[in-house]
């Protein structure tokens, strides 16, 4: 067992799981966004009144844009226009799309790393839905994006376990959720599935966030969970780790089957990273 | 592998790794595009911050081999992940390995036509006028 007992590591799981159940303990998002989200539930509003309340944020707009502009989409044709976004994308994976953005978009300057591989994450997931014919390529993208969101619950409510448990994945060459596990009993993933649901988004984007490191355990959408699981492991294997841990995790032994590939299918998609992951490149490297 | 760069340390001649859009996806300039003095002026004119260039000095193959062993160090043991690792090493094998050069494009054969060749046409030609100007008497 490790030495390492902090404030925040003494604290017992259930605790910290019912921290990250509030929402308002979470990071804050812009008026804008939480505006919107609400909107998202509210079934008298229509996509117009949505996307007018994003216009008007601009920061937000781009990264609407941009996230949806992403290739991982595959759109036949370029979108140009929130309304045409919102349309597109449906309310879900909008939600998912504004929380990434926003959080994200606070986060750039400390967790640059957890964003690229997040970006690279999403982008590999949606690869991995369009190779296996997934019903929603772009719900696999958001749940990528919103993989590792529990990261950003440590940096901003406990800090100081942060540092333990980076601390315990150097001493020990220890994967990131090895070390919450043996610091806390829970790892960003759970938490990060209690984040979802407090933000209110679906469990087809709720259950991969919080099984990408235990697909098998995952009570719905487990293939979803089985595709993240394999997209985090593809994009760290590539070196687009989180700036945590570089260490590539185990993939479980059915994940192939699961997800819905073959070894050639995965073969391929190993092949053209270079290319798909240029962009998230980019887009990280413009926002630092 | 392709690398970023800021557009202040873009170079005419440099080759985009991948399209260059604006954040409303509308496409300034292909993959494959190579970076002229105008393109550069024209991106700096729409403030693109940066492009994704391929990099002419390719990174030593044994390096990147040697990084994606590590990064594997913990789960090298299970065959799957062993395998996973194999496609990642092969694929860094087969992109260093040096393209085959091409032949060059066969010459379209010229032909070159033969005596008899050219007084036939020539004998064509005379009929054809003879033809020609006997038409234009009867009318």
């Amino acid at each position: 067992m490790s030495d390492y007992t902090g404030q925040d590591a003494g604290a017992p799981p259930s605790a910290l799981l019912a921290q990250a159940d509030c929402v308002e303990a979470l990071p804050t998002l812009s008026y804008v966004v939480d505006q919107a989200i609400r909107l998202t539930d509210d079934d008298d509003a229509g996509a117009a009144q949505i996307a007018d309340l994003i216009c008007s944020d601009p920061s937000i707009s781009v990264q609407v844009l941009r996230l949806a502009n992403s290739a991982a989409f595959g759109l036949l044709h370029r979108v140009t226009s929130i309304q045409q976004a919102v349309s597109l994308l449906g309310f879900n994976v909008l939600k998912g799309i504004l929380i990434g953005a926003a959080v994200f978009d606070k986060m750039q300057g400390t967790m640059s790393d957890v964003w690229a591989h997040s970006l690279g994450c999403a982008t590999v997931a949606a690869m991995i839905g369009r190779k296996a014919m997934y019903h929603a390529p772009e719900e696999l993208y958001t749940a990528g994006l919103l993989h590792d969101i529990g990261k950003v619950f440590w940096a901003t409510q406990c800090p100081e376990s942060l540092q333990k448990i980076l601390a315990l994945t150097a001493e020990r060459d220890l994967t990131m959720a090895e070390a919450e596990e043996e610091l806390l009993g829970v790892t960003h993933a759970q938490i990060g599935r209690r984040m979802a649901v407090a933000w209110g988004l679906p469990e087809a984007l709720a259950e991969p966030v919080g099984h990408h490191h235990s697909p098998q355990s995952a009570a719905s959408c487990s293939s979803a969970a089985f595709a993240i699981h394999l997209a985090d492991c593809l994009v760290r294997a590539h070196g687009l780790d989180d700036g945590c841990s570089d260490l590539v995790p185990s993939l479980h032994p059915v994940t192939l089957q699961a997800a819905g590939l073959t070894r050639h299918e995965l073969r391929d998609i190993i092949d053209s990273l270079d290319i798909a992951l240029a962009g998230t490149r980019r887009a990280t490297a413009m926002a630092a | 592998m392709p690398r970023y760069l800021p557009l202040q340390m873009l170079e005419s001649g440099m080759v985009c790794a991948a399209p260059v859009s604006t954040a409303d996806g509308r496409t300034l300039c292909a993959a494959g595009t190579a970076l002229s003095v105008r393109i550069l002026q024209r991106l700096r004119g729409l403030g693109v911050a940066g492009v994704e260039v391929l990099d002419e000095e390719a990174d030593d193959p044994e390096q990147t081999v040697a990084q994606i062993r590590h990064r594997f160090r913990r789960v090298v043991e299970d065959a799957a992940m062993a395998d996973v690792c194999a496609l990642y090493i092969d694929r860094v094998m087969r992109a260093a390995q040096p393209q085959p050069a091409r032949s060059p494009e066969p010459a379209a054969p010229v032909e070159i036509p033969s005596p008899n060749r050219l007084r036939a046409r020539a004998i064509l030609a005379w009929l054809g006028s003879r033809i020609g100007r006997r038409r234009d008497r009867r009318r």
